[in-house]
């Protein structure tokens, strides 16, 4: 290296005409690679187009100009292609859940999902699953949040008065039966892979909710866990899962929601009864 | 039992509509405890909670550990039916394989029925079914050869 | 109640008295129930038309799912061939040696005969061993998708190893 730098002072002044060369030769792009041309069939419908129905589109991206998650594709299509595609998506790392779709058949985050580099297949994208479109890749989820929103996801406790004066304490191991639970991110795509679902969407809970009514469930800190047990004695609520378990295969973030929902049926077979407690 | 509170009606002022239709659940509010007024008959706040009671005996759950147990059951029956055929096994067979199938095609009607009448048709339906088969299985076994023979002479031959 | 705290408060009953400050002092309404939410999107959905997204023609098969729906097929045709010889028993005149012998002088063939037994085998094996795969998740356990894949591949094993012996008896 530095007699390298030693030779390019002396060269410098010289002979900067053959640097130039040298420096070209050194920095010059290898020649510009083959265009790996990737298909990407895409479902659209427009609401705003009367009489419109749900169609597929082509669009051909260029893998060596894209980045490799399918979002990066889907984000370079409405830029450079067709800026109507419509699509949901934020933090582009796996954590809001917005871009949740189906991909090639199963339901996960275009943020997380790299791109099949075999340039042979295009690549289908669909929106979740029995769901309704609003438009193009963009569900209706106000059924999914209201079911959310029905099992009570947050601490309850018989005497609240005391709020806020004292930590509520919990357990190194009480603390370890959240993991695996907490984290999820309702994308949906669990729910929506679920044939149950796709059947019972208005009765049956589904997956994600049953898996965050579990957490709540077994939080050491939360007093009402029989009366949560209690608001699902009904045949569809939670029993329209049999275990089909592509709720499992499908999540983005490697959570369980099908043992979640094995656990509660088997605390729902257990707990002893009790009037659901009030005022 | 709900708590229903009507901000509205804090008294005095005008009610306000914007309240009016609203205001049938009530949470609780994170208060902060500055000044402290609880009346000291009831400390404990108000835990409203969804009037959602419809299902809150143990029905449904009764019924899915039942389906275990008679799979259980049914499955202890097969052995016992091999080594130890009768009248009395092919009477629990008899009652065992019709119950097992009867819930089982419930899960499926519940499944794909949809619509009040569909059901109750469906229902009726399978109701009549599961009667008629244990029907004749008891006739088959009360007067032809029973069911643990039948499946060994068909498997004879 | 609902209703009585309701016809109260609409007709300004004074909740700031003391016996009715335990009502709402720490109490703050919510805008929509969930029940609410639920009924305005089937209204919506229905009003506005909207197409329901592919599924079942889209979704990826999987072994998992295919032997789902084989655990609910075989047991639907289990439960139909019971039905139907229960009612053959109660309707047809013969006794059930009449018959058998009946299909003996058809003088079917060994490799038809054998077909018919697996055809009987299988279903019954199948739903039989699923089943205890499921009662083993109804144990809480087998849950992880290798261990799914896992105990799915020794039902299917078992099931054609069960079958072919009891067709072969």
């Amino acid at each position: 290296m530095s007699v390298f730098c030693l030779s390019r002072s002396m060269i410098g002044f010289r002979n900067s005409g053959m640097m130039v060369m040298v420096r070209y030769a050194q920095t010059a792009v290898a020649p510009a690679p083959e265009p790996r041309m990737k298909k990407f069939q895409i479902y659209r419908w427009d609401p705003d187009t009367p009489g419109d129905k749900p169609r597929m589109q082509t669009y051909e991206v260029d893998l060596n100009n894209c980045g490799p998650m399918v979002l990066d594709a889907l984000i370079k299509i409405k830029n450079e292609i067709d800026p109507t595609l419509t699509f949901r998506r934020s933090c582009r790392e796996g954590i809001c859940g917005s871009c949740a779709m189906n991909i090639n058949g199963g339901n996960t985050l275009a943020c997380l999902n790299k791109i099949d580099a075999n340039t042979s297949k295009p690549t289908k994208i669909y929106p979740l699953p029995h769901m309704y479109v609003v438009k193009d890749l963009v569900p209706d989820m106000s059924n999914f949040y209201a079911q959310y929103k029905s099992i009570e996801p947050y601490l309850k406790k018989k005497d609240e008065s005391q709020e806020g004066k004292k930590q509520y304490f919990q357990s190194v191991e009480d603390r370890q039966k959240l993991d695996g639970l907490y984290e999820c991110i309702l994308c949906a795509c669990c729910s929506t892979s679920c044939p149950s679902y796709w059947w019972n969407g208005d009765k049956y809970l589904g997956p994600a909710v049953l898996m965050q009514a579990y957490r709540w469930m077994i939080d050491s800190r939360d007093e009402f866990t029989e009366e949560r047990l209690s608001k699902l004695q009904d045949p569809f609520s939670l029993y329209r899962c049999h275990t089909i378990m592509n709720c499992t295969k499908t999540c983005p973030k490697g959570l369980n929601p099908g043992k979640a929902i094995a656990e509660i049926k088997k605390m729902m077979a257990t707990y002893k009864e009790r009037k659901a407690a009030s005022a | 039992m709900a708590a229903i509170i009507r901000l509205s009606s804090v008294c005095r002022a005008g009610v306000k509509p914007l309240f009016y239709q609203s205001t049938l659940l009530a949470r609780p509010a994170v208060v902060l405890h500055k000044e402290h007024l609880q009346p000291h008959w009831l400390t404990a706040r108000i835990h409203s909670s969804q009037p959602l009671y419809a299902g809150s005996d143990s029905k449904a759950s009764l019924h899915w550990t039942a389906e275990r147990v008679l799979s259980i059951a049914l499955l202890a029956l097969g052995p016992v039916a091999y080594f130890s055929p009768g009248p009395v096994i092919d009477y629990s067979l008899a009652a065992a394989l019709t119950l097992h199938g009867h819930w089982g095609i419930g899960q499926v009607l519940t499944d794909y029925v949809h619509g009040d009448t569909k059901i109750k048709m469906a229902n009726a339906g399978l109701f009549l079914l599961s009667t008629v088969t244990f029907a004749g299985l008891c006739y088959f076994n009360y007067n032809d050869v029973g069911i643990c023979k039948a499946v060994a002479l068909l498997w004879s031959k | 109640m609902a209703l009585l705290l309701r016809t109260l408060g609409r007709q300004g009953v004074c909740l700031s008295r003391p016996h009715y400050r335990v009502l709402y002092s720490h109490a703050a309404p919510m805008g929509t129930t969930a029940k609410e939410e639920m009924n305005k999107f089937w209204a919506k959905n229905s009003r506005l038309n909207r197409p329901m997204s592919p599924h079942i023609t889209v979704y990826k098969w999987s072994i998992p799912m295919m032997m789902s729906i084989t655990h609910r097929g075989t047991g639907l045709g289990l439960s139909g061939a019971i039905s139907a010889f229960a009612m053959a028993a109660l309707v047809l005149p013969g006794s059930y040696t009449h018959y058998l012998d009946l299909i003996h002088s058809l003088s079917v063939g060994p490799l038809l005969i054998g077909l018919a037994k697996f055809g009987i085998a299988f279903p019954l094996s199948y739903h039989t061993y699923n089943g205890i795969r499921h009662l083993y998740w109804d144990l809480g356990k087998g849950f992880k998708i290798p261990e799914v894949y896992r105990t799915g591949y020794t039902v299917i094993g078992l099931s054609a190893i069960t079958s072919i012996a009891l067709a072969l008896m």
